[in-house]
Parts: C-alpha cells; sequence; structure tokens
C-alpha cells in the first residue's frame, strides 16, 4: 500500500512540485549571479533564506513524501543547464538543503515548529558548509591550523580560548535563529497564499 | 557505476588513508597526469583567493606556529609545520583537478538521468512541467508586482512584504494550475 503511495502522484502534485522547483531553481540563478556579480558578502547565507521560505512554503502545497527532495533535484537541473562550467558544489548544496528539511518534516510532521527548526537547519548548514569543503580539501589537518590560529587570536587579545569558541557557537546559533525566523515566514506566507487561493475558490 | 565517479572517489579515499610522508608525492603524480591528460583541469584554479590561501599554508603557517627547528633566508621555520602545510596545499590541489575532471566529463543533461537513477519517481513528467511553468513564472512575477502597487501603493510591499509574498504565490498557483487544466 505504502509503495503505491509513493509511485502515484496527482496531476496536481506534478504541477506545484513543478512551481517551487522552478521558483527555487529561478532564485538560484538570479541571485547566485547577482550576488556574485556584486561580490556581496554572506551571499550563501542570503541565497539559503531564500530556500528556506521557498521549502517551508512547499510543503504546504505538495504534502507527498520526499516532495521537497524532488524539488530540490529539479532546482540543481535548472542551476546546473544555467551554468557556463559545470560545478558540483552548488548542486551538491541545493541537495542537501532539500534533504535536511524534508527530514526534518518527516520526522516531525508539517507545522510552524517544524519549519522553523528545518529553517534553522539549512541556515546552520549554511554557516558550516565552508569548513565541510576545507576539510574534504585539505584534509583534517585544516582544522589544527584553525584551532592553533585561534589559540594565537585568544592570547593576542587576552582572552580565554574557551571564549572564543563559545563566540563562534554564538555565530552558528545566531544563523540558527535567522534560518528559524525565516522558516516561520516560509510557513506564514504559505499559511496566507492558501487562504486567498480558499476563497477565490467557486 | 560511472568509472569517471569511481576514479574520484579512489583518489578522495586515497588522500584520506594515505600517510604524511607519502601523500605529497602521490598527489604530485596525479596533479602531473591531469596535467598531461586533461590540461583544463587547472582552468577551474585561476582565483587568485585559492593562492593566497595555499600561500599561507604552506608558507606563512610554518613561521607561526610549531617548533621552530630550520632557518630559510634568515626567517625561522618550522619544519615539521612546513611539511604539514605543503601536503595540505597538494591534497586540496589533487581533489580539486579530481573534481574539476569529473565536472568537465559530466553534462548538465545527464543530470535528468541521474535523479532517475537515485530513485526520483516522476521527475521526467516534473521537469517537463516545469519546461511550461518558467515562462509563465517570470511574467507573472511581474505582473503581481505592478498589481500589487497599483492596489495597494509603493510602500505596501516594503511595509507588508508576507503578504506581497503571499499573493504573489497565491496567484501563480492559481494561474499555473488554470492553464494546464485548460490544456488538459
Amino acid at each position: 500500500m505504502k509503495e503505491k503511495q509513493t509511485k502515484t502522484i496527482s496531476h496536481t502534485d506534478i504541477v506545484y512540485t513543478a512551481i517551487f522547483g522552478s521558483l527555487w531553481g529561478l532564485s538560484e540563478i538570479f541571485f547566485g549571479t547577482a550576488l556574485q556579480t556584486m561580490r556581496i558578502p554572506f551571499r550563501g547565507a542570503i541565497m539559503s533564506v531564500a530556500a528556506v521560505m521557498i521549502l517551508t512554503c512547499s510543503k504546504e502545497f505538495v504534502r507527498y513524501r520526499s516532495s521537497i527532495i524532488v524539488i530540490g533535484a529539479v532546482a540543481a537541473t535548472l542551476k546546473a543547464f544555467s551554468m557556463m562550467n559545470f560545478s558540483i558544489t552548488p548542486i551538491v548544496a541545493i541537495f542537501l538543503e532539500a534533504l535536511i528539511v524534508e527530514a526534518v518534516f518527516l520526522i516531525m510532521g508539517y507545522h510552524v515548529v517544524s519549519s522553523m527548526i528545518g529553517g534553522g537547519f539549512i541556515l546552520l548548514y549554511t554557516f558550516t558548509h565552508g569548513l565541510i569543503m576545507h576539510g574534504i580539501f585539505f584534509g583534517s589537518q585544516i582544522y589544527r591550523l584553525y584551532i592553533n590560529i585561534l589559540k594565537e587570536i585568544a592570547s593576542w587579545l587576552n582572552v580565554h580560548e574557551g571564549n572564543l569558541y563559545l563566540f563562534l557557537i554564538a555565530i552558528a546559533l545566531m544563523y540558527f535563529v535567522v534560518g528559524a525566523v525565516f522558516g516561520s515566514i516560509g510557513w506564514l506566507i504559505a499559511q496566507r497564499a492558501n487562504k486567498i487561493i480558499q476563497e477565490d475558490l467557486p | 557505476m560511472n568509472k569517471n565517479l569511481l576514479l574520484i572517489m579512489f583518489i578522495i579515499f586515497s588522500a584520506a588513508i594515505l600517510p604524511q610522508y607519502i601523500l605529497p608525492p602521490v598527489c604530485l603524480f596525479t596533479i602531473a597526469l591531469f596535467f598531461f591528460y586533461r590540461k583544463e583541469v587547472f582552468r577551474k584554479m585561476k582565483r587568485k583567493e585559492f593562492w593566497i590561501f595555499i600561500f599561507i599554508i604552506s608558507f606563512v603557517q610554518p613561521i607561526l606556529f610549531g617548533e621552530k627547528d630550520i632557518s630559510i633566508l634568515g626567517i625561522p621555520y618550522s619544519s615539521n609545520t612546513l611539511w604539514i602545510g605543503i601536503s595540505m596545499s597538494l591534497r586540496a590541489i589533487m581533489i580539486m583537478t579530481a573534481f574539476s575532471f569529473l565536472m568537465i566529463m559530466s553534462k548538465a543533461e545527464k543530470m535528468e538521468l541521474f535523479w532517475q537513477r537515485v530513485g526520483i519517481g516522476h521527475f521526467d513528467t516534473i521537469f517537463n512541467e516545469t519546461q511550461n511553468v518558467l515562462p509563465q513564472l517570470k511574467s507573472l512575477l511581474q505582473n503581481s508586482l505592478t498589481e500589487f502597487k497599483k492596489k495597494n501603493g509603493k510602500k505596501t510591499i516594503l511595509l507588508h512584504p508576507i503578504d506581497f509574498a503571499a499573493h504573489t504565490l497565491a496567484k501563480i498557483i492559481k494561474t499555473v494550475n488554470n492553464s494546464t487544466n485548460t490544456k488538459q
């Protein structure tokens, strides 16, 4: 029975998945290019905020299991087609973000709290994305270098090393809070949009 | 499995398990192979930020950290940190060239096939639908912006962004739904 449910999705689901996949793909292409050209800092975080709003919004309309992963696949494919040189990093990032939100909704269900947690985790992933990629490219030794740098900064500033770790945790928490706020905004937009659609129905 | 993907996985796996003293020559050998086989893999490494970072890791780090046991041009260096820095940089260059190689060999068009293989059902149907949706989206986004401005004034978008986003989304969903229902 379960297998049957996952294999058959309605035409409306297909259309809604296409809409949200296109919206995310367009925002990735548009913001990605614009922010890159303008060399604005925190590009990743800004793009993730857009992703959080689209994804938390989408689950209100496309409720079938793994719908967000399909939306991510559509957005990643659109992004791949738009790139002059095919690059794997943004594709992986899009897919991982979709996977995170889908996992949160699968475990917690869809409501404002899960939208906030999903949004928070996406931004948290954005914060750690650079560190993860550095680990892949340079190996685990890079983390020792970062720890040494932190120790050195702590001695220059004459503060305890632990305070700098606390500072990093505070930044990560800030990212989580920003993601949670935008997750709730995405959920709110979805509720209002759904209400407008229901009101217009004959 | 794709043989290029296997090659990349082998390179990353080797970089992860090889001991520190063997890694630099292996990396150099792999980079040289890529250089003779596919020079275009190095095109992606033109960014100066990357080379500044490599320089810091390889040559600035040994001045700052570790036990200083050698002197080069009168500057005290830590030979152990220098070796670690160089091997880290070579590892990064090797993995980057390996990824570049994978990207050159892969094509965006193959992604559709990849999603289906991964088990994302209905991907082809949904992606075909996306091609119908995309042209409508652009004009719908522009229309709803002008419509909302006319109806509520320019400032309302900034004052009520959630309302604006909700109206735009509702309009997109209704219009696309109607047009696909008509086509059916």
